[in-house]
């Protein structure tokens, strides 16, 4: 499983709109994923969506090939707290360039 | 004797923040595979336990202390007490709407959580719900083991955009 495969299963199959993926790990794929279709819907809904469609197309391997995806609206993703230090944690309108390689977001 | 190395036991001291959290994202990735197989009961301790292990992955990144080992991480497990510990780091605004969500979220949890849910069964955890008025003629236990996991998982998150 490619980083780029599991952006497109989940794309195509929840129809996501606008959505920005941030992933690592190779054996089993974890990190977030930013869209609007998730605004309104509770966490365990949306991990129910996620999980209805990597199961749909993967199978049983799919809780061997992904990991903990978090789901995100983008109005609940990088809101800025007071006494939050600057630890380079991109936003998403962040270039590509600045973002920190770990937490980076991209577009699909 | 000395006691060779591999004979040390094992101590939290081992782990560092970055540990706490990524044991904290599995914990909550098995708690809703728990959850989905309505194993509500390990689905429940998993969830606030990953609660746990993020609010002290955010006190050790923000606390030089703690990293340092001066200070120790051992609060206990008390929810409430870590989320203070949190606050008291400056993390919290005291009245943003967004951080007294979360606020409203660990308090749920702290209330409905306990350390030793680790040894209880599902029937145990449904009776003391029951007890305590979370499950009710208008909440069923699923339904209460679902919000319990929304409350964790909305924490987890907001911890994760720090």
């Amino acid at each position: 499983m490619t980083h780029e495969r599991l952006k497109e299963i989940l794309t195509r199959r929840l129809r996501l709109r606008d959505p920005q993926f941030s992933l690592h790990g190779m054996g089993r794929i974890s990190g977030r994923v930013v869209s609007a279709t998730f605004a309104g819907k509770g966490d365990s809904d949306r991990q129910q969506m996620i999980w209805d469609a990597l199961d749909a197309e993967l199978g049983p391997a799919s809780v061997r090939e992904v990991g903990m995806l978090l789901a995100y609206a983008p109005d609940e993703w990088n809101l800025q707290l007071e006494g939050h230090l600057l630890s380079g944690r991109p936003s998403k309108l962040q270039p590509k360039s600045t973002a920190r390689k770990k937490g980076r977001l991209t577009r699909v | 004797m000395a006691k060779k190395k591999a004979d040390k036991p094992l101590t939290s001291q081992v782990l560092n923040g970055e540990d706490y959290r990524k044991g904290a994202l599995e914990r909550l990735d098995n708690a809703w595979h728990l959850l989905r197989a309505e194993r509500f009961g390990d689905a429940i301790y998993l969830a606030g336990r990953a609660v746990e292990g993020m609010l002290r992955a955010v006190i050790w990144r923000r606390d030089k202390d703690v990293r340092e080992r001066r200070k120790s991480l051992a609060t206990g497990h008390q929810l409430p007490e870590l989320l203070q510990s949190v606050a008291d780091l400056g993390l919290l605004r005291a009245d943003g709407d967004h951080d007294q969500a979360l606020k409203d979220s660990v308090q749920l949890i702290g209330r409905r959580w306990f350390n030793n849910m680790r040894f209880a069964s599902s029937r145990f955890v449904h009776t003391l719900w029951w007890a305590q008025g979370v499950v009710n003629d208008r909440q069923t236990f699923k339904q209460a083991a679902h919000e319990f996991y929304n409350a964790c998982s909305a924490v987890i998150k907001r911890c994760e955009e720090r």
